[in-house]
């Protein structure tokens, strides 16, 4: 080469060699005096890398076509293969895979359904849901039907008390007709250990001259909570503590999966001169996964019980807070619910026909107490209208236990003038319900029926003795004619027991 | 100048093109690392941002070149403050394996070799840990596991964890703390790692816990379980709090005598942490907790300040399955962390309430008083002292061995250095401040009489202030009393009365009536907004705890004059004045339970003429056995004593432990069981056809085992003397001895089924006994520290003492006539026997390393006795030492070059025996006359075993006649 050249280059490579020093210099003093500037290209960088993959899932979980969704998807996944348990798209490939397999079982292909969710539990084996439902899969293949039964109970002797778990393995025994197994499983999914740590979380509030204290958080970002057990003392549920600062509203994070009933539950707070009580049931602030009826708080075994109380005034520091309600503990509606289910009734024959009497008695009583969160459909005739959805009410049973046994007391509010009404039971073959009252109440006066000799307009799907009700099929209802009278039907009451 | 300018040009190469590399450098590094941990993995709690990861880079890198430049050698460390060098190879082909894919790759084992003492050996190697911290920087923690025959200092597994605070001494220092203190924590030293010649810098060299842990700390192998659920053993779908799941729960270890795989002891504590607390369910929980390690472990957490045991993770648990207790293990405490410190000049914790455990335990009188006792001895027993003399020297060290640390996170000296300053300032304060909170005098009780009203007897209404609890209450009358005043501690929860006996705990002593009364403050639950701290925002105020003690049998006239009430441990007599006052209101206790455990009148139990026990009986009383009672137990039937126990027949009118009938299934256990039975006597006694309890039937998990026939377990002080035990069945042992102090005199031991007498973990003195035609061992010691002298081992099915793991022996006098061996030593138990005669036994004694947990075998030594008739000299291994010094062997007799060594998986290895025999032969007078000095190895046991040792006739071989 000539020497010209070879000076060019030379010059060339200590020109670009200059021009990295100065990038060099530019990068050290913007990550010194410009720390912005790298925050928005460190956000950038991660939206670049990270976005179009998000952007990807919904885009196609968005898609209606089943067959175009289930392509995106599986371009989706591959192109995610690089992804690991514990990476931040994790999530995005668990539900993609997860999808594609609910696609494949809507599709009727069972084989690539438990394909695809086996990729799901290889990805990340510490999801209850993704692994109960490769499990269901397996175990609905003839060829790996006993696989499937294996790894279910195996995972249910993990997690006995799983309200992920325990319905699908109890769900399973009894279609399968194991149904002494599926009631021990019962048993000991309702005796599994049952968390008693509540979460109480404060805000401040801001001050009386408006400004916010130290940091206002409200109660959604949840930095100012404490957990702390209540005591149960002769069936009274007890919480006290002090708060050393201002407190404006509160929330309450009952335990996860717990199941129970407080009845007349009250918040109390005393502090110098000032005393407050706050009936909690009837209290309208925000509340999820937990019921509030007349003089009672309850919860059914769901994740994430809580109710937010605003407080009547801001409350100084170390006011004392008490939480207080009578007892009552329940099984969780989420464990008894494969009882309503139809597989329970062969269960109850065959132990019938077996003489195991214990073991029938035992059955009944947990699926009436399957019913504790059921509602029933009350419907009214009218001169001037039919029984429809205007002229009807849902309401809870309103089950609870009484000296051991699952009794109700439900009340619907008519305000009509009725001349015929109907009662539609959850639907629950083989559950006995015995009728001991049935009030109607009209013009304020009270009118009481007979429940044993009260003659049936009509009734679907119900063997009668009595005053007891057999469910033999799915849409169980009775309805009766109201006894003449003056005067709008105000409600309509109905007690009795479950067997 | 322009030709300046040119050269300068052409030469410009020389300092940009280093600059270049180095920004190259920098630039990869900082990408890699961020998109690595910022894009991809999610190292939440950690933040992980673009800037912060290039500063770190930048910094790195001027440290490692400070380092290179000026640091200096490892070597040029002052000895005295010299860290120890644990050195790894690792072939770059392995180490790329590891680094693959952090950290997913990291805990995969690659191999690679450690240097020991004697040369390096394979090993496995991976990264461990659940953060960033751990494997996301050039320094990493490192799992290292060796193989079972050639274990590390004992260790099977250890760690090499890297600092996660910039004052590097978070968790040595919490280990460290934790041994002085007397907690089970696993070992923990400061050491420079080198790998591939290149110092890596500084680690916390750990054990990593396993069974060997709890034999190192002289507990019987057990259950251990871990309790973490937090990074990868985290579960979608549920709660993943360990208290909750005790399915979720790792076993470390376990006891195999029951089912691997069973967490029953576990599962009973759990549902009792999530049921409510009221007093019979504290009571259980004093129960299954062994309070007095619980109350430490507390003093522990407020000296760390540590919330590092959470709801989530951390939790490492032994179930003692023969104390019947849980005890914690110290694991991973970061103490004194920055986290951990209250903001500015907020007052360090008094109480930490992290966990629901927590929360029982601050509500347990028993814990409270546990916790108030390890604060006040660490204190006055010279433990904080030495424990900040161990600050000091660590601290000089880890500042020299820092020094030379390239990879020293963070990478700034003065940060470094600054926050280790900054750290003991810190242990000062928490110290100064615990003295003062827990030590010094603060609060008072104040009392008013309460008189006797509507027929109730006299009552004294008292208030408690202060956070050192009243041990006793001192009340002085007009009058002396003529008789003993019954007394109770009352209080009502809401509006439900409770009331605690304590009459078993009232002194007279003319008009001054003491009674033992625990009385604590209340700490009430109280909510504080702590920023970045949510851990800590349960705190606890102190209330007036209000109690009335009730006395009854004060004559009406007797005038109370004072009160004084004992609040000082380390003082128990030093009363202080309690302040009478108008009025107190009710006594209403919410926040605390079992105040004082009840402490009734000890009626004992008379046990005379023929006693039935068809079933089993727990006696909770004290129990006096009359001469010629027989006690007769029907089949399976257990008779456990919680007391003292006091059985003295006499050699005419002996008291007799039989089965009901003739021929019928054997009784279960005979037991003494509970540090209440300390002081229990046995004299002639006749204990005979019975069994065990527990184990092992296939299946079942009780929470007790007994492995014997008669058992003494968790007490001292206890004599069994001129008795005879016989013809026990289906279980291992015919006396097992556990976690006690005993003196056997005398005894008589026939035809037991395997082991006539077992001791594990216990202080034995055995003489003038017989143990006759045993299944197997006569005596079997494990981690026992023994006398053995005078007694007789005959015809046992395998050796007359078995002296194994860690035991400490002096054996004088002792016959050993037709057993397979004498005696056996092994892993690292030293015995020291003397004028004994060895006869008609197949090999006559044996040493070696039988338990891979242990890096040594056994050591036995003995002097002055006589040998005859044995079909084998003694043996011993390579790691073993087997010495005949100055004894009476059969003439020509020698030391077998090569031996036979059976182990127990069956096999049986050929191999160079390493057995001596120093000045032996065919006479009965010794060689040597001069008295031998006792043995340096067993100076612990000095005071119990120099009587014996002097006792040595120097002059004769043999048993002397």
């Amino acid at each position: 080469m000539r020497r010209r050249t070879l000076q060019r280059l030379a010059n060339l490579g200590r020109l670009a060699l200059l021009a990295v020093v100065v990038a060099a210099a530019a990068t050290a003093w913007v990550w010194s005096y410009r720390p912005t500037w790298v925050d928005s290209l460190d956000a950038w960088l991660i939206r670049k890398a990270r976005g179009t993959y998000e952007q990807r899932l919904n885009d196609a979980l968005a898609i209606r076509q089943p067959q175009e969704c289930e392509a995106a998807l599986e371009r989706l996944a591959a192109d995610l293969h690089f992804v690991k348990r514990q990476d931040h798209l994790a999530y995005v490939a668990t539900q993609c895979l997860v999808r594609l397999s609910e696609l494949r079982d809507q599709a009727g292909d069972l084989a690539a359904a438990t394909e695809w969710m086996s990729e799901a539990v290889a990805f990340d084996d510490h999801n209850l849901r993704s692994l109960v439902r490769l499990h269901e899969l397996r175990c609905r293949r003839p060829e790996t039907q006993k696989q499937g039964d294996e790894d279910l109970a195996s995972l249910w002797a993990q997690f006995p008390g799983s309200p992920w778990v325990a319905p699908a393995y109890i769900q399973r025994l009894a279609s399968t007709g194991q149904g002494e197994g599926a009631l021990d499983a019962i048993e000991k999914a309702i005796g599994a250990i049952e968390s008693n740590l509540w979460t109480f979380v404060w805000d401040p509030g801001p001050s009386p001259d408006g400004k916010p204290p130290n940091v206002t958080d409200g109660l959604d970002r949840g930095t100012r909570r404490a957990d702390i057990m209540p005591t149960i003392e002769d069936g009274v549920l007890r919480v006290r503590f002090c708060v050393n600062e201002p407190c404006a509203q509160v929330r309450w994070f009952l335990p996860p999966f717990c199941s129970f009933g407080l009845v007349q539950p009250r918040l109390r707070m005393l502090s110098p001169g000032k005393y407050h009580e706050i009936d909690l049931a009837a209290d309208n602030g925000e509340s999820v996964h937990l019921r509030r009826s007349e003089g009672r708080i309850d919860t059914f075994g769901e994740s994430g019980p809580w109710l937010t109380v605003k407080l009547p005034e801001r409350l100084p520091p170390m006011t004392i807070y008490e939480f207080s309600g009578r007892f009552e503990p329940t099984h969780s509606a989420l464990l008894l619910a494969p009882l309503r289910g139809p597989a329970f009734a062969p269960i109850e024959q065959a132990l019938l026909a077996a003489k195991a009497d214990a073991k029938v008695q035992r059955l009944r009583e947990l699926r009436g107490l399957a019913l504790g969160q059921a509602t029933v459909q009350v419907f009214w005739r009218t001169a001037a209208a039919d029984f429809g959805s205007q002229s009807s009410r849902p309401v809870a049973l309103g089950l609870r236990i009484d000296g051991g046994a699952p009794v109700f007391s439900t009340t619907v509010r008519i305000d009509a003038p009725a001349t015929q009404i109907r009662i539609d039971l959850p639907e629950n073959v083989g559950i006995r319900y015995r009728l001991d009252d049935l009030t109607l109440m009209r013009g304020g006066q009270t009118v009481a029926l007979e429940p044993g000799k009260l003659e049936f307009a009509f009734s679907n799907d119900l063997q009668r003795d009595g005053n007891e009700l057999l469910v033999t099929g799915s849409d169980p209802y009775f309805g009766f004619a109201v006894p003449a009278g003056d005067g709008t039907i105000e409600s309509v009451t109905f007690r009795g027991g479950i067997r | 100048m322009k030709r300046l300018l040119g050269m300068l040009w052409n030469w410009s190469w020389i300092v940009t093109l280093p600059i270049v590399a180095l920004f190259a450098y920098w630039a990869l590094g900082t990408w890699r690392q961020f998109k690595a941990f910022a894009i991809d993995y999610d190292a939440s709690p950690v933040a992980v941002t673009l800037r912060a990861t290039g500063v770190e880079a930048a910094q790195r890198l001027q440290h490692q070149a400070r380092v290179a430049l000026t640091g200096g050698r490892l070597t040029d460390i002052p000895t005295s403050l010299q860290l120890r060098t644990i050195q790894l190879r690792v072939p770059d082909k392995e180490l790329s394996k590891l680094n693959r894919d952090l950290p997913y790759s990291g805990y995969q084992d690659v191999e690679g070799e450690l240097m020991y003492p004697d040369g390096l050996k394979k090993v496995d190697v991976r990264y461990r840990g659940d953060f960033l911290v751990h494997w996301g920087y050039e320094k990493k923690s490192i799992r290292v596991t060796t193989d079972t025959d050639d274990l590390f200092e004992g260790l099977r597994k250890f760690n090499l964890i890297v600092a996660k605070f910039p004052e590097q001494l978070n968790n040595y220092l919490g280990y460290r703390l934790a041994k002085i203190m007397g907690l089970i924590s696993p070992r923990c030293e400061l050491v420079n790692v080198v790998m591939n010649g290149k110092n890596l810098g500084v680690h916390e060299f750990t054990e990593q816990l396993e069974e060997g842990t709890l034999r190192s700390w002289d507990r019987m192998a057990g259950d251990m379980y871990s309790g973490d659920l937090i990074s990868k053993d985290q579960w979608a779908g549920c709660t993943n709090r360990v208290f909750e799941l005790p399915e979720l729960w790792t076993k470390i270890a376990a006891n195999n005598h029951f089912e691997l795989t069973s967490k029953a002891p576990l599962e009973h504590l759990l549902r009792l942490l999530n049921d409510t607390q009221n007093e019979q369910n504290h009571a259980e929980l004093s129960r299954l907790l062994d309070m007095q390690a619980w109350g430490t472990f507390a003093a522990f957490e407020l000296i760390n300040q540590t919330h590092h045991y959470d709801e989530a993770h951390n939790w490492r648990l032994n179930w003692d399955g023969w104390k019947l207790k849980f005890v914690p293990i110290v694991w991973d405490p970061i103490g004194w962390a920055p986290e951990m410190r209250p903001p500015g000049n907020a007052p360090i914790a008094q109480d930490l309430v992290i966990s629901r455990l927590h929360q029982w335990l601050l509500g347990n009188g028993d814990f409270l008083a546990a916790r108030q006792a390890a604060i006040e001895d660490f204190f006055r027993s010279g433990k904080a002292e030495k424990f900040r003399a161990e600050v000091d020297w660590t601290m000089a060290a880890a500042r020299e061995a820092l020094a030379r640390d390239p990879n020293m996170r963070p990478a700034d000296p003065a940060r470094v250095d600054q926050a280790i300053t900054a750290m003991g300032a810190f242990i000062d304060r928490v110290l100064r401040e615990l003295r003062l909170a827990w030590l010094e005098k603060s609060g008072a009780v104040a009392w008013a009489d309460l008189g006797r009203t509507d027929g109730q007897p006299w009552t004294l209404r008292c208030q408690v202030t202060g956070r050192r609890p009243v041990h006793a209450v001192s009340l002085r009358f007009e009058r002396a009393l003529t008789s003993l005043p019954h007394a109770a501690l009352r209080y009502t929860r809401f509006g439900k009365p409770h009331e605690i006996d304590l009459t078993g705990a009232v002194t007279v002593q003319g008009n001054v009536v003491r009674v033992g009364a625990r009385m604590f403050t209340q700490l009430v639950p109280t909510f504080q907004f702590m920023p970045n701290r949510v851990l800590r925002q349960h705190t606890r105020l102190e209330w007036p705890g209000i109690y009335d003690l009730v006395v009854d049998g004060i004559p009406a006239d007797n005038r109370l004059l004072h009160v004084a009430a004992a609040r000082d441990l380390g003082a128990p007599e030093a009363f202080e004045p309690a302040m009478p006052t108008a009025g107190l209101p009710p006594p209403e206790l919410e926040f605390v339970y079992r105040p004082s455990p009840p402490r009734p009148l000890i009626v004992p139990q008379h046990w005379h003429g023929v006693v039935d026990i068809a079933t089993s009986r727990e006696v909770f009383d004290e129990v006096v056995i009359a001469a010629g009672t027989t006690i007769r137990l029907g089949p399976g039937a257990n008779l456990i004593f919680r007391k003292r126990l006091t059985a003295e027949g006499t050699e005419q009118a002996p008291i007799r432990f039989l089965p009901q009938k003739d021929g019928q299934d054997p009784w279960g256990t005979l037991a003494i069981n509970h540090p209440d039975c300390s002081g229990s006597t046995m004299r002639w006694c006749e204990v005979r056809g019975g069994s065990g309890w527990g184990w092992p039937k296939p299946g079942w998990v009780p929470m007790e085992e007994y492995c014997s026939m008669f058992s003494v377990h968790n007490c001292k002080d206890i004599r069994i003397e001129h008795c005879t035990f016989a013809d026990n069945h289906l279980y291992d042992d015919m006396i097992h001895v556990m976690y006690a102090e005993v003196i056997l005199d005398d005894i008589r031991l026939l035809n037991a089924r395997m082991d006539a007498l077992d001791c594990d973990i216990s202080k034995v003195v055995l003489r003038n006994s017989r143990f006759i035609k045993s299944g197997n061992d006569g005596v079997d010691l494990m981690t026992a520290t023994a006398i053995v002298h005078d007694c007789v081992f005959e015809k046992n099915g395998d050796k007359g003492i078995s002296i194994g793991e860690g035991t400490s022996l002096v054996a004088a006098r002792n016959v050993f006539d037709g057993c397979v061996k004498a005696m056996e030593a092994k892993d690292s138990s030293i015995a020291h026997v003397f004028n004994c005669e060895i006869v008609n036994c197949n090999r006559a004694f044996n040493s070696y390393k039988k338990n891979w947990r242990y890096d040594a075998g056994g050591n036995i030594f003995v002097y002055k006795s006589f040998l005859a008739k044995n079909r084998e000299m003694p043996t011993a291994d390579q790691w073993s030492i087997a010495e005949l010094i100055d004894c009476a062997v059969e003439k020509g007799a020698t030391i077998a070059p090569m031996c036979d060594m059976s182990y127990v998986d069956g096999t049986t290895v050929r191999m160079v025996n390493h057995a001596r025999m120093t000045d032996c032969d065919g006479g009965r007078g010794p060689k040597r006359q001069r008295p031998i000095p006792f043995p340096a190895a067993l100076q612990h046991m000095e005071g119990m075993a120099r009587g014996l040792w002097d006792s040595m006739q120097i002059k004769f071989r043999g048993v002397p006649r």
